[in-house]
């Protein structure tokens, strides 16, 4: 195939797209049962309110029922469905939740926001629970929709893994596709190794970590993409960036679907910047565990905290027929 | 009289006019010219009267892309050296006899100009760091923000993370800013001993800035958002007069600083001025698909910058 550097747009380019793809899931088969816990803002509350209104969700909500309960009164939140397990001890809450979704008792975990993101991880990947699928990485997954860009990008990893190594990274890309055909429908996800540069330095690893992944694409080590890099962000979302760079051959340049960041920063600051300055719609998704966890960060809106389920809808999927790396 | 302080991409440009008009116009000597988007640039910003300019370069070709697209050089010097190392240098000498206030990067590559640049004979550095600071105006942030150090360092340790920090609060003086806010960037707001560049940003980098430093305020770690929204900092509970205020973004990866910053220039219509700072003349950079308001923007910070220099002898026997 030859790029003649006209950006595709795929069918899923929305989060409206995708909360519709949800709904049609949903509607075929079983809500997913989905735990909400340890949550002490009205924000995620209203979210996952939303989502069971919407019918995408089976609500279990797992805490500290004082607390839980004054918030949703004085909120005016209707949870009335909601099945509740009063756990006042917030380690103790992650655990069981950990362990019921080993059990298969649950679908879905959302993430609230009283505890922090790697003391909640730690917990979650204890070798007891059973959370952590042997041979599988856990890995986030960030859906972006930029006001500027016309399809959703998936962003990774802004979450688990802080500095990835090659057989890391590699792992990340497998995931990051899997999701990406599997969850948003891309036939043939376009991946972007993220760089500073477009050009391989040796003093560089990140560009020739990004050299070795692109080759071991060409050479069909990973498969159901076209993977390019090193890249600089400009030269990934921007045609004619890409073409002043000389980068006009490339399947990826100009038209990502997935970027690969360097390390946990960089994920992390794009992430952040995109939601306060990129006018964008956001959210993000823990997967390759037992279930999939809806995580984003304490910073986000309502609005991004039910993207986030609505991507953990969607990804229970990945669960439900069990999938390998590759 | 002391200018006041900087907050926008207008006010830079403002500035620089505004220097010119008090008789102290910058000359910029624009290294290998012939590249259209750099003349295109030059010749605007002397249209606009912040700057006079010396096109040093294949002259042939510098009077052909200025043809073919209508730009006006009668006002610029043209210097003919084919050779782009030679233009290089060319542009050096003129800086070092005091002849050039800002040397532009043309068609060439920066390691090149650079190399020239650093050479010992023009004397225009002693042996900190360079670094590149790219300087944001992020519409719905209210100030600048200087990202640094995303185009020069690739793995600095912790000696050139303080240097870069260095130049980057003479930045900052550059623009009149005081107390000059520093965030320290990180992955999150506390300390981690997952990500080691957190304990040492805390433990050395931080308090020695305190120490060294009597007109800034520096925290961190922190995250992009809590740097630049009280909200998000209140979310986090994270307090002090940096979070949602900083000036400057010192970040631990050329990676994380270029690509962050890149992404909010892509989606977020941030103004970008860039310039390499630590030699005794501020290097403009800019590249080809930067739009006009960012090159003009980057040669006025380059302006700007020399400015300060000279009115407070930052490169002089005393030292910066």
């Amino acid at each position: 195939m030859a790029a003649d550097n006209q950006m595709v747009i795929p069918e899923v380019n929305s989060f409206e797209k995708l909360i519709e793809r949800a709904r049609d899931k949903v509607s075929s088969g079983r809500k997913p049962r989905t735990v909400l816990v340890l949550s002490s803002e009205g924000a995620m509350f209203r979210a996952f309110a939303r989502a069971a209104d919407n019918d995408l969700i089976d609500p279990i909500i797992v805490g500290n029922k004082s607390v839980f309960s004054q918030l949703i009164s004085e909120g005016n939140i209707s949870l009335s469905g909601a099945r509740i397990v009063n756990i006042p001890q917030p380690e103790q809450a992650v655990t069981t939740v950990a362990q019921m979704a080993s059990r298969g008792e649950i679908d879905l975990v959302v993430k609230g926001g009283r505890i922090p993101t790697s003391d909640f991880l730690k917990l979650l990947f204890e070798k007891n629970t059973s959370f952590v699928v042997k041979g599988k990485t856990i890995s986030h997954i960030l859906a972006l929709k930029a006001a500027r860009y016309e399809k959703l990008l998936l962003l990774t990893d802004a979450g688990v893994v802080i500095q990835p190594d090659l057989k890391q990274k590699l792992a990340l890309i497998q995931n990051a596709v899997t999701f990406a055909r599997r969850v948003i429908g891309l036939s043939w996800p376009r991946v972007a190794v993220l760089a500073a540069v477009e050009v391989i330095y040796p003093q560089m690893p990140v560009t020739t970590d990004a050299a070795i992944l692109s080759k071991m694409a060409d050479r069909g080590q990973i498969k159901g993409a076209f993977v390019d890099g090193p890249i600089s962000f400009d030269c990934a979302v921007d045609m004619f960036a890409a073409r002043s760079k000389g980068l006009d051959k490339s399947e990826v340049a100009g038209q990502a679907d997935i970027l690969l960041a360097p390390n946990i920063e960089t994920a992390g600051g794009i992430y952040r910047a995109m939601a306060l300055y990129g006018k964008a719609q956001i959210g993000g998704v823990l997967i390759g565990g037992k279930v999939p966890v809806a995580l984003g960060a304490r910073s986000d809106s309502a609005e991004t905290k039910f993207h986030s389920i609505v991507l953990g809808v969607l990804a229970v999927e990945l669960n439900e027929t069990p999938y390998s790396n590759q | 009289m002391k200018a006041a302080p900087i907050h926008s991409s207008n006010q830079l440009i403002e500035r620089a006019t505004a220097i010119a008009k008090e008789g102290r116009k910058k000359t910029v000597a624009v290294a290998a010219a012939q590249d259209a988007d750099v003349i295109d640039a030059v010749s605007q910003a002397q249209a606009d009267g912040f700057v006079d300019g010396v096109l040093i370069g294949d002259a042939e070709a510098i009077r052909k892309l200025s043809d073919e697209n209508e730009i006006n050089i009668d006002r610029l010097e043209i210097v003919d050296f084919k050779d782009v190392g030679q233009a290089a240098h060319h542009a050096a000498k003129l800086a070092s006899e005091k002849k050039a206030d800002v040397i532009m990067k043309g068609f060439l590559p920066t390691s090149t100009l650079l190399r020239v640049v650093l050479d010992k004979r023009y004397g225009l550095r002693r042996e900190n760091t360079l670094s590149h600071c790219a300087v944001l105006d992020i519409p719905g942030y209210h100030k600048l923000l200087n990202f640094t150090d995303g185009g020069m360092v690739v793995r600095p340790d912790n000696e050139m993370k303080f240097q870069i920090l260095e130049n980057a609060v003479l930045v900052a003086r550059a623009l009149g800013l005081s107390p000059v806010k520093v965030a320290v960037s990180a992955a999150v707001n506390v300390v981690s001993d997952k990500m080691p560049h957190t304990v040492d940003d805390t433990k050395q980098l931080i308090p020695r800035a305190k120490e060294k430093f009597t007109d800034i305020v520096i925290a961190g770690p922190m995250t992009f958002d809590v740097a630049t929204s009280k909200e998000a900092a209140d979310s986090y509970a994270v307090g002090g007069s940096v979070a949602g205020d900083a000036d400057i973004y010192l970040v631990d990866s050329i990676e994380e600083c270029n690509i962050v910053a890149k992404s909010l220039i892509q989606f977020a219509d941030a103004v970008f001025a860039g310039v390499i700072v630590g030699a005794k003349t501020p290097v403009s950079l800019v590249s080809r698909t930067d739009t006009v308001k960012n090159k003009k923007a980057s040669l006025a910070i380059a302006c700007v910058l020399s400015d300060y220099y000279l009115q407070n002898d930052i490169w002089g026997e005393g030292g910066k």
